[in-house]
């Protein structure tokens, strides 16, 4: 008679194995199926706790073998005191940060307040030393109000492109009449691998409950 | 203070509150830029009003 069920000892360990199962049948798992992942796979989190965090580093997590393009999430993202502007700067592989004038930034909103809409755009003129990921007005530091932030950064690992990463954020402001949506880039006019990214604001610190994480998208 | 790397805090070195001080200038100068920006576009706007154009109008047309 055929097995319909496999008991949970039919494996003397968890390896299965195609002489052990035929890996072309399909199954419809209800449990944890841990291995080889594909899409996006979770490859950093960063938590900010207490009221001393000045900057956020996500570092060495780039693997080129498995993924060509990193989407990061910041979720909540709120300044301790009020009336800041984000930025980011890019991580060398050894750890250091990218501080020279080589950024270029663009930065455009829509927005609604109350009952009429307005725009506006924000860029550096020349370069800078860092990357502006901010709408074009300050982030307040109410929570209910936080940002929230999606970004692209695609094959930081080449040695050949300037790098560049794309972002997008939707963002309240301090008296809750401003609704916007942001969107923008920045650039790094460098060609060597990268090692990282940085995350602060224009000045003051990082506050509860803002949170990062990085994925990385399988090739 | 502390920096968060890979969700481990790490106090400040030397170089990085050196970093903060320099970064204080450049926001600075970076700002002074943006509100030069700002003025010129207020400015504009209060001449556009002069010559009798309303509110909404300098919204509609100029998105200012």
């Amino acid at each position: 008679m055929a097995l319909t069920t496999l008991p949970a000892n039919a494996f003397v360990d968890d390896a299965i194995t195609s002489d052990k199962i035929n890996l072309a049948n399909n199954f419809a798992f209800t449990g944890t199926v841990t291995g080889t992942p594909s899409g996006m796979t979770l490859l950093a989190t960063s938590v900010v706790s207490g009221t001393g965090t000045t900057s956020v580093q996500l570092n060495n997590f780039f693997n080129d073998t498995l993924y060509n393009a990193y989407t990061i999430y910041i979720n909540n993202c709120t300044p301790l005191t009020n009336a800041k502007i984000l930025y980011i700067r890019f991580v060398a592989p050894n750890g250091d940060i990218i501080t020279a004038s080589d950024y270029v930034h663009v930065v455009s909103c829509t927005e609604r307040n109350i009952s009429s809409d307005a725009s506006g755009n924000a860029y550096n003129a020349g370069e800078g030393t860092f990357g502006r990921i901010n709408g074009n007005v300050d982030s307040s530091s109410n929570d209910t109000y936080a940002t929230n932030y999606i970004m692209n950064l695609v094959d930081p690992l080449n040695t050949t492109s300037y790098k560049s990463i794309q972002w997008q954020s939707t963002g309240i402001d301090q008296a809750a009449t401003g609704y916007r949506t942001n969107n923008g880039s920045v650039w790094l006019k460098q060609t060597a691998a990268l090692g990282g990214i940085q995350f602060y604001f224009s000045s003051g610190n990082i506050a509860v409950p803002t949170e990062f994480r990085m994925y990385g998208v399988t090739k | 203070m502390k920096k968060l790397i890979n969700n481990v805090e790490y106090d400040l070195t030397a170089e990085d509150l050196q970093q903060i001080e320099l970064d204080k200038i450049e926001v600075a100068r970076v700002k002074a830029i943006d509100d030069a920006k700002a003025e010129k576009k207020a400015s504009g706007k209060a001449k556009l009003i002069k010559l009798g154009l309303t509110e909404e109008e300098i919204k509609e047309t100029f998105g200012i």
